[in-house]
């Protein structure tokens, strides 16, 4: 009987206090983002492409290949011609390079798996980003360090809201937009923000700002 | 100021709260919930639960002695049973 | 010596505690009276419907519904308040009625508890299939999310949803609370799997006096906690209405006015459901004419403050000089939806004066007529209030009616049938009248008195062990 009644009770109070620790866990907010798992995986490409090596090494410039980034929503991904601008004298026959070669002999489109693709219900575009002072590594991370290009955060609400309340420490100016090393100054942030004439968080935060 | 539109919802998530509280600790106080009770053995518990008086003396109590609480009841003029637990 | 039954002044009959309880656990434990089986079964069909409407929603979407520019509310949000009014007579009979110490609610409580807990639920159902994608209903609480956004708390539709399930919560434990000590009796009456369902719901209540103590001040705590929430719930589905500003909306009267509407549409449904049952399950003994006549008089004061408010509600319009709240105030007298309007009129206002004089108000024939017609009358306020207002808004070129499809129709017969059958369980497993009475409703407030009947005639458990 005690040992029945000891169980009935270990079990009726244990279950009221899950129910108040799951309460605490969903409430207090240390869980959010805990299911999200859409950071760090390297995305394969047909193309043993390095961006370490081509940004990060030989220091070349995003805009070289990502070339509309300044003026359009889409940065776009280079066309062969691209690729062959250099690697017609550079590497010519380099194993690595058979499907570049094969895409310039054919006139084949090559394809490149996405890394980043944001919800059709978002309305994204880089060219203000861009022209505000936002470095490209602020959202795609050291991609000059990335043999294989991954997505380095989650890109969630929370993760645009967090820029768009606040967007002063995160500005540099346009000349450093796209210097992988930067490091953002809030001081020269804020500058920026009346230099730029970065429109006031209730109007990026307005709900057809991304969502149109 | 919009403070005053944040009263409903803080009033019944207050009272929310403290009703389910209270319900809770008038469990935690009364020892419950329990999956048995040796008064439930009492042979004519069911009619001491509806409108027969009934007086449980535990054998667990350090002044207990079985032979004088006998003789006290019946004394008063009380049936006395002794239930065991099971 | 059998002694009289301490409620002997509120019963008929001569009753002994003992024999009261035989008669009150019958329902649960002798096979159930032909009606029953007619309303379960129809409860049950209707339910399935029900089922099968919420599917169809679910599966084609809103457009099967008659909701339309501008009635954007329609039969949804007309049942979801007459539901939840209904609600309200069950909470007002556990909570208010104790603490006012008016000890004939103890016949009354627990079918209307239950009644309040079938039609919070059925209303609750409303909002969320409303919403169209009812699987992401949780996003209007407010947890921290990776969308970083909140719930907009200023808004009374945010409001509505913590007032629904604290309601919804009370209620149900209100009701839980007073079915302990019976569930107790009941266990220790039962066999097999009703024993063990009667086992795990009470909890391993004893009756021990120190433990009904404890109780009855955690009763009326509990009343007392609910009674502002009673009035708070529905004045928060008016203010759904009274922050809009469509013509017919904008109204600081509304709280009031949903209150008491609520009040009497509850004791109008409890009116309903109690006469047939006192009939069917022989309890004119507990529920007696008395009882219907102190709930009639209740019906009476509350619908008069319904009344009230519609002749009001034509003043103001008249007297604000606003246009098209004036317009709207003609649209529901002489627009093509003028015969629900004055059908309304003709019930809460004309027909409910009949309850003044005691021939009417204590013919159970007639109290039962007009409960029905309580009932169809508050549906029509909420229609007019819902779909003729918003027919009829500012710019005449958005005038537009409103028409429901089967679907709607369904939708809310389905509910009418999942209310019916899930009382008619409830019922059949739970006593629809306490048996143990006045021990929760004479406690003496800030007194250590106790009611006669609760002194000496428990078990006495004397000391707290952990058994």
């Amino acid at each position: 009987m005690r040992r029945r009644n000891r169980w009935l009770k270990t079990l009726f109070w244990g279950s009221v206090l899950g129910v108040f620790l799951a309460l605490v866990l969903v409430f207090s907010g240390v869980a959010v983002g805990a299911l999200e798992q859409r950071e760090g995986r390297p995305v394969p490409q047909p193309v043993p492409f390095s961006h370490a090596f081509h940004a990060g090494g030989l220091g070349l410039s995003c805009r070289y290949c990502h070339s509309a980034v300044e003026y359009a929503p889409y940065a776009g991904l280079p066309p062969t011609e691209t690729c062959m601008t250099c690697h017609l004298y550079v590497k010519p026959d380099s194993p690595n390079l058979a499907l570049v070669r094969e895409s310039w002999e054919k006139g084949e489109l090559l394809r490149w798996n996405r890394v980043v693709n944001l919800p059709d219900f978002v309305y994204f575009h880089h060219a203000p980003h861009v022209a505000k002072g936002v470095g490209c590594a602020e959202c795609h991370g050291r991609v000059d360090q990335m043999p294989v290009v991954y997505q380095p955060k989650a890109f969630t609400m929370k993760f645009c809201l967090d820029c768009h309340r606040n967007p002063a420490p995160r500005l540099r100016p346009r000349e450093q937009v796209f210097n992988m090393a930067y490091v953002p100054d809030p001081e020269l942030g804020r500058e920026l923000l009346q230099l730029y004439h970065v429109r006031p968080p209730e109007e990026l935060t307005s709900c057809n700002t991304c969502h149109r | 100021m919009g403070w005053p539109a944040f009263i409903p919802v803080t009033f019944e998530i207050t009272i929310l709260t403290i009703t389910v509280g209270i319900f809770l600790y008038l469990l935690y106080l009364n020892g419950l919930p329990l999956a048995a009770h040796p008064a439930v053995l009492a042979p004519r518990y069911r009619e001491a639960l509806v409108d027969r008086p009934a007086l449980f003396v535990y054998a667990t109590d350090p002044r207990f002695d079985p032979e004088a609480t006998r003789d006290l009841l019946r004394a008063l003029g009380a049936e006395v049973e002794e239930v065991r637990r099971a | 010596m059998p002694e009289r039954h301490p409620d002997h002044d509120l019963i008929q009959g001569e009753w002994t505690e003992r024999s009261l309880v035989e008669k009150l656990l019958e329902p649960v434990e002798k096979p159930p009276p032909r009606p029953w089986k007619v309303v379960a079964a129809v409860g049950f069909v209707l339910t399935l419907a029900w089922l099968y409407a919420i599917f169809v929603t679910f599966t084609k979407g809103l457009g099967t519904w008659g909701i339309n520019q501008p009635v954007l509310w329609g039969f949804d949000i007309v049942h979801f308040v007459w539901w939840i009014g209904i609600g309200h007579a069950g909470t007002l009979i556990s909570a208010i009625l104790v603490l006012m110490r008016q000890n004939w609610r103890d016949s009354l409580n627990r079918i209307t508890e239950a009644m309040t807990l079938f039609a919070v639920l059925c209303a609750a159902t409303y909002p969320l299939i409303h919403m169209g994608r009812a699987q992401h209903f949780y996003w209007i609480l407010p947890y921290p999310t990776h969308m970083a956004l909140w719930p907009q708390y200023k808004s009374p539709l945010s409001w509505d949803v913590l007032a629904i399930f604290t309601y919804l919560t009370i209620s149900t434990l209100f009701l839980y609370l007073g079915l302990i000590p019976d569930l107790a009796l009941l266990r220790e009456r039962s066999q097999g799997w009703r024993k063990k369902l009667y086992g795990w719901l009470s909890l391993g209540w004893t009756g021990s006096a120190l433990h009904w103590r404890r109780y009855r001040a955690a009763y009326v705590l509990l009343a007392g906690l609910a009674t502002p929430v009673v009035i708070s719930v529905h004045s928060v589905v008016s203010m759904d209405f009274a922050y809009g500003v469509v013509p017919g909306w904008h109204l600081t009267l509304f709280p009031p006015f949903f209150a008491a509407g609520a009040i009497y549409s509850g004791f109008a449904m409890a009116l309903t459901l109690l006469i047939p049952l006192r009939k069917w399950y022989r309890l004119e003994g507990v529920i007696t004419e008395r009882h219907l006549d102190w709930m009639g008089k209740v019906t009476l004061a509350s619908g008069l403050g319904v009344a009230y408010t519609y002749l009001l509600e034509i003043f103001i319009a008249w007297y604000s000089a606003e246009p098209a709240e004036w317009a709207q105030q003609l649209w529901r007298m002489t627009g093509p939806y003028a015969p629900y309007y004055w059908a309304m009129m003709l019930i809460n206002v004309v027909l409910l004066q009949t309850l003044w004089f005691p021939r009417f108000r204590r013919n159970v024939a007639w109290l039962f007529v007009f409960s029905i017609l309580a009932n169809v009358g508050m549906w029509l306020e909420r229609f007019v209030i819902v779909v003729i207002s918003l027919s009829h808004d500012f710019l005449p070129g958005n005038f537009h009616l409103y028409s429901p499809t089967w679907v709607d129709w369904t939708l809310f017969l389905g509910t009418l049938g999942f209310f019916l059958f899930g009382l008619a369980v409830l019922i059949r497993l739970f006593p629809p009248s306490p048996w143990r009475r006045c021990c929760t409703s004479t406690t003496s407030l800030g007194s250590t008195r106790e009611a006669p009947c609760c002194t000496g005639t428990w078990p006495t458990l004397t000391r707290r062990r952990s058994f």
